[in-house]
């Protein structure tokens, strides 16, 4: 988080407008009644982009920080899907995440997302989550950002998960794959 | 942590960190002992967290202790910055609450299995770096599914503004005076102690002439 990349002032300009405040409202508002034993919270002061999940004693906390929530290429789709990938470390059940325990890992986290994690939400908010337009609006951010991060992301790596690079998770999104059930196999 | 995208350099300091206070087995460690078993024995020959410990040499040695020599990160301008942090800039207490938890952690008593490493950003009641929570100096445990007891180390960081570049950050940072090298646990001890003893030298020699011998010993 320290290193990560962060929207210019320019880019903060062209999201923010009244729009995206009550797309951010009303999203929030959705995940906060679907799953009431998470927090989230929006950290707008925070240009960098990215989202964070975080277990602090008993607090289990989604963070959506301001460079992802006002992105001027991400939409509702995107942003729907990364608080569900974020929920999905904290409720997903499979292999835990080897950078934090009380996080289920990566792929796990995907699986959940598209699956219960997308069911529940519409269930309880009427919120849909739209695949093809998360993968659409993702691809502007995630690959050419993945490229730098070769060594833990590239096809060289060690690891079996296949939420490693971006192509091989976006097809896994795409098939709502299993993860692999395996302790260890995942980032 | 779960970070939706991570960055590079993030996930290699985490990383090499999360590897040296783990409890996997170390590679080719004579006594079969976990990295962080090892990393105990050595604070108790020498005090990695004390005040005479400059934190970003401390943190070069961890993490090339792991790595076998390449440097981490392995951008270099994104190195030096993060030296320059360690180096005198995180605030006082913050890097007081650093030595105070990995110093609990290293005790020879203490029942933490392995520890990682993490950071978030979020506005702090000091408005500056703070070590999660709020500069208490103390580890905060949690246990796993396995039931180990393990310590989660955040820094909080409060600003939004990048870590400014250090060009002229020393990197490496310099060798302090008193270091011990890490590989050197109990083993290194014990060939010492051995040079030192005459005996035992005489009977290295011997088996070195008598090559036959040896192997009879060895099969046996």
């Amino acid at each position: 988080m320290l290193f990560s990349d962060r929207l210019t002032e320019q880019e903060v300009l062209e999201a923010k407008g009244p729009h995206r405040e009550e797309l951010l409202d009303a999203l929030l508002c959705d995940f906060r009644s679907s799953f009431p034993d998470l927090t989230f919270e929006l950290q707008l002061g925070f240009r960098i982009i990215e989202a964070q999940a975080l277990q602090l004693q008993d607090k289990r906390t989604v963070t959506l920080y301001g460079g992802l929530a006002l992105h001027p290429r991400l939409g509702q789709d995107a942003l729907t899907f990364i608080l569900l990938h974020e929920s999905g470390h904290h409720l997903a059940e499979g292999c835990p995440l080897p950078r934090d325990p009380s996080l289920a890992c990566e792929c796990s986290a995907d699986y959940w997302a598209t699956t219960t994690g997308a069911e529940t939400l519409k269930r309880k908010s009427g919120r849909c989550l739209r695949m093809s337009a998360v993968i659409s609006e993702l691809n502007t951010v995630i690959s050419p950002r993945q490229k730098s991060g070769r060594k833990y992301t590239g096809p060289g790596s060690t690891s079996g998960c296949w939420a490693n690079g971006w192509p091989s998770r976006r097809q896994a999104l795409f098939d709502q794959a299993r993860p692999p059930a395996v302790p260890g196999c995942c980032i | 942590m779960g970070s939706f995208i991570g960055s590079q350099s993030d996930n290699e300091i985490c990383d090499v960190l999360i590897t040296r206070f783990s409890n996997k087995p170390k590679p080719n460690d004579p006594q079969g002992r976990t990295w962080i078993r090892q990393l105990r024995d050595h604070f108790g020959n020498e005090n990695l967290f004390d005040a005479g410990h400059l934190l970003p040499r401390v943190f070069h040695r961890l993490a090339a202790s792991v790595t076998g020599g390449p440097r981490v990160p392995s951008n270099s301008r994104s190195r030096r910055r993060w030296l320059h942090l360690l180096n005198g800039h995180l605030p006082g207490n913050t890097e007081a609450a650093i030595r105070s938890v990995l110093t609990a952690v290293l005790a020879p008593n203490s029942n933490i299995d392995y520890v990682i490493f993490s950071t978030r950003h979020v506005p702090t009641g000091s408005g500056s770096f703070e070590l999660y929570p709020q500069n208490n100096g103390v580890p905060d445990v949690y246990v796993d599914a396995n039931g180990k007891n393990y310590c989660k180390l955040v820094l909080e960081c409060n600003t939004d503004a990048p870590l400014p570049d250090a060009p002229n950050e020393p990197d490496p940072p310099a060798r302090q005076p008193g270091e011990k090298v890490f590989a050197a646990g109990r083993a290194t001890r014990t060939r010492k102690v051995a040079k030192k003893s005459g005996k035992k030298s005489k009977k290295s020699s011997a088996r070195k002439k008598t090559g036959k011998k040896s192997k009879a010993k060895a099969r046996r």
